[in-house]
């Protein structure tokens, strides 16, 4: 293919317009700052915020890696990952320690981040309160006023229906005791990871239009009631089939007739299983 | 080394941007903006500020005795609008004008409850910015405390803390001196004097 | 390295890359890019205006890549259009000055300057034409020769007075105040609700031509209300002037001249009902307005209906709902996000089985 673009894609107006947005973010965390969120060679819904938020950060220093779902294999990732290596020359990494810069779908990885990486999250729905209430004209005014009993209703609800809590990823969190915030699907396991994070964490939501970030050493707790505390994916009794790990989020093989369990972080499991080889 | 539009401004954000997650820590610009050859009252590294923030889509202010002929020079280089301070996305206080940062913590706009983002930015030239204890900072982005000291005269901090009052509403502010050292506080940050 | 390698997922996206290469060239003919622009007006123009970039052969190239899938065209388009910089903003463009190609009014039998059919479907039986199956070139420089001998006009086109002013004259329409102010850009900013009305209008017109259509449609098939006449439909080049970007005040002879646009511009009469200063109510015409690029009609036609129907806040119509409508219609976002489905979700789901699973 014969391609004419700039480094990192963009027109320098395009990151100044995302970075300026970054800027605001961080400042005051956990809040979905609007962007002119631009439109890219791979489709909206398919991490364009996200994408659109590495672009504007990465450099010749930088070293990259990008998981889709825990794998840095998958679809996603490497499409994503193709794009950016094709208009950087960015050197690409599955070590996580390794990378400067990680973007991710849906997951924040096992191994715990550093104060020289930043982990961007790709985020579909970036409003919490959107099954609460279908239009942005309203959502925007509840943040405004810190007006979050329809998030709290919607626990209880399920408390009544289901005798607990029955979200499943993209539990919402409160950040800095302010802002109601979507951490992106993650599932709840990931949860924790954020709150009081050494890395930088971003969030871009692409189609929406929205950047949100949540600073180092930031308070992040998962919305929950005091009789009915948070709780985040058991894996009881299990333990990854390739590298014994049981302390991880993992996924469920069918394999013939038995059901077995694999840690879902693909990288991190590869790195176990090595050092066990040495 | 001329200036890089490219990749001097992608490393000026990145280090803009650990100041602004990280209140307190210095990144340094310098090497950057060594290769700035523009003439004017601003500092270098003030200039490398232009780069990362303005455009045709978001209005400026300048405060300084030089404000006009630095506004025009402004507009030219970035095609960004000069506003009134009221409305200014980004304000630059330069150092010939310290005594008014006061004065335009009352000015600058703090945003609103739905848009807290409309919010000014202020660019403020020090004396020098180091890690002395002067300055004791608390909030996000800091992991116990943090120190600073801006060589200023501390009649802004009252006048900060007014603005900021009501979070999310505030301002958030960049600071940069000659030899490219740069700090930021955005507006969670809590101040105290003294260590 | 690692010993145990999760691979395969590179090499099997290759692959369909490749295969992809295969389906666009395995009949062995490559589609000649000048072909595309001399015989797919149609296609192109509905590109050009769903991308909202007016760019002929780069939209033939993205015709060719996307074998002449109009969405994966303008998704192609919309991402390199998202690499420029908009440096400028054109002077007010005015259709009335501008060279008319097609120009027909519904309201009116006989209007000034009268009825110009210019090229259109409208007047054909769609019959399939066995005949284009042996087309030759020579019949077609053939054809040209003899078309270009019989072609004479007497009409002004760049002159024709447009049809709202007959009914402006007359005191029927509803009169604003002429908003010159420069327009907000929906590629540089974002979405904020109440909108205004240049963001409705160029959601609009490159919204997706389908979406367009139908939920226009929808509006004139239910309660009524909005059903238009169309005042005036024309197609015309206008050709658009920027002034310096640093010396705003310089007058209008010093402009540059950019080019030339063709539009579909649609207006449309709606009847309202206005407050006369004796308390009466008299009956008076407001319009929807529809502009696309080239040649777009029904889709500007349905915008005018969706102007319309996004300014009548309190009406009962699905339509009116402009968060609805605008999040809905854009087809980047929309095929996008449709076809984000396809993609892995197994943490989120095991995140859901975990719930689903877990005992009270």
């Amino acid at each position: 293919m014969k391609l004419q673009y700039n480094y990192a894609f963009f027109d320098e107006g395009s990151k100044r317009e995302i970075r300026r947005a970054t800027l605001k973010a961080v400042a005051i965390p956990g809040y979905q700052v609007p962007f002119a969120s631009r439109e890219m060679p791979i489709g909206r819904g398919w991490g364009t915020g996200g994408l659109q938020l590495t672009l504007s950060l990465i450099g010749n220093e930088d070293t990259l890696k990008v998981i889709d779902q825990g794998s840095d294999e998958s679809v996603n990732a490497v499409n994503i990952k193709k794009l950016i290596v094709n208009t950087t020359g960015a050197p690409v990494t599955e070590e996580t320690k390794e990378a400067t810069l990680i973007q991710s779908r849906h997951r924040i990885p096992e191994e715990p981040l550093g104060s020289d990486q930043i982990l961007v999250l790709q985020v579909p729905y970036p409003e919490p309160l959107r099954y609460i209430e279908p239009s942005e004209y309203v959502t925007k005014r509840l943040h405004g006023d810190k007006e979050y009993s329809g998030a709290w209703l919607m626990l209880f609800e399920q408390i009544m229906k289901h005798g607990k809590m029955a979200t499943g990823a993209d539990h919402a969190v409160f950040v800095h005791d302010r802002y109601l915030m979507a951490p992106s699907p993650i599932p709840r396991f990931d949860n924790p990871k954020m709150h009081d994070s050494e890395a930088l964490i971003l969030l871009g939501a692409g189609r929406e239009k929205k950047i949100h970030a949540v600073p180092p050493f930031t308070k992040v707790e998962s919305i929950a009631f005091d009789d009915y505390p948070f709780e985040v994916e058991q894996f009881t009794d299990k333990s990854c089939i390739k590298c014994g790990a049981t302390h991880t989020f993992m996924d469920e093989i069918i394999s013939g007739l038995k059901t077995v369990h694999q840690c879902n972080d693909s990288s991190h499991c590869l790195s176990r299983m090595n050092q066990e080889a040495v | 080394m001329p200036f890089d539009k490219v990749h001097d401004t992608q490393q000026i954000y990145r280090k803009v941007l650990h100041a602004m997650s990280r209140p307190g820590e210095i990144s340094n610009i310098f090497s950057e903006v060594e290769g700035l050859t523009l003439q004017s009252a601003m500092l270098k590294p003030t200039v490398g500020f232009l780069y990362l923030l303005l455009d045709r889509e978001v209005g400026f202010h300048v405060v300084s005795r030089h404000a006009d002929e630095v506004s025009q020079l402004i507009a030219q280089l970035t095609y960004s609008k000069e506003t009134p301070i009221e409305e200014a996305d980004y304000i630059f206080v330069l150092q010939d004008a310290l005594g008014e940062l006061p004065a335009v913590f009352g000015k600058g706009k703090t945003g609103n409850l739905i848009d807290p983002q409309k919010s000014a930015t202020l660019i403020v030239e020090c004396p020098a910015v180091a890690n002395n204890q002067v300055l004791s900072l608390k909030g996000p982005g800091i992991k116990s405390e943090n120190f600073l000291d801006l060589g200023l005269s501390p009649e802004w901090l009252k006048a900060r803390a007014l603005a900021n009052s009501e979070y999310p509403l505030g301002i958030d502010m960049m600071f940069v001196d000659g030899m490219g050292a740069v700090a930021c506080l955005p507006r969670t940050s809590q101040i105290k004097e003294g260590a | 390295m690692g010993y145990v390698a999760v691979k395969g997922g590179t090499q099997a996206i290759e692959a369909s890359i490749e295969r992809l290469k295969f389906e666009r060239l395995k009949g062995q003919e490559v589609l000649d890019v000048e072909a595309i622009k001399s015989g797919m007006r149609g296609l192109i123009d509905q590109v050009m205006s769903e991308a909202s970039l007016y760019d002929v052969g780069l939209a033939a190239i993205a015709i060719k890549q996307a074998e002449g899938s109009a969405e994966e065209a303008v998704f192609l388009l919309r991402a390199f259009r998202s690499t420029l910089p908009r440096k400028h903003v054109t002077r007010v463009a005015d259709s009335a000055t501008a060279e008319v190609e097609r120009r027909i009014s519904a309201s009116f039998k006989d209007v000034p300057g009268g009825q110009i059919l210019g090229a259109s479907t409208d007047y054909t039986q769609r019959l399939i034409d066995f005949g284009l199956l042996s087309e030759t070139k020579a019949d077609a420089l053939n054809f040209l020769s003899n078309y270009r001998s019989e072609d004479s006009t007497s009409t002004d086109l760049g002159a024709l007075p447009k049809v709202v002013d007959y009914l402006r004259e007359e005191g029927l329409l509803v009169l604003f105040e002429d908003d010159d102010q420069e327009p907000d850009d929906v590629t540089k900013m974002n979405l904020e609700f109440p909108t205004s009305r240049s963001t409705r209008l160029q959601m609009l017109t490159r919204g997706q031509t389908g979406a367009v259509i139908s939920l226009g449609y929808s509006a004139l098939r239910t309660y009524g209300a909005a059903h238009p006449t169309v005042g005036e439909l024309r197609i015309a080049n206008i050709p658009l002037y920027i002034h310096h970007p640093l010396f705003e005040a310089c007058d209008e002879g010093e402009d540059y001249y950019i080019g030339d646009i063709k539009v579909t511009e649609v207006e449309s009469f709606i009847t309202t009902e206005q407050k006369n200063q004796l308390g009466k109510t008299d009956i008076q015409f407001s319009i929807g307005y529809g502009v696309a690029f080239g040649q777009n009609e029904t889709k500007a036609i349905a915008m005018s209906i969706l102007d319309k129907a996004l300014q009548m806040k309190d009406s009962p119509l699905p339509v009116s709902n402009e968060e609805f409508v605008l999040y809905s219609i854009d087809t980047v976002e929309s095929t996008g996000f449709i076809s984000h489905l396809k993609l892995p979700h197994y943490v989120t789901f095991q995140s859901k089985l975990d719930s689903a699973r877990k005992k009270v």
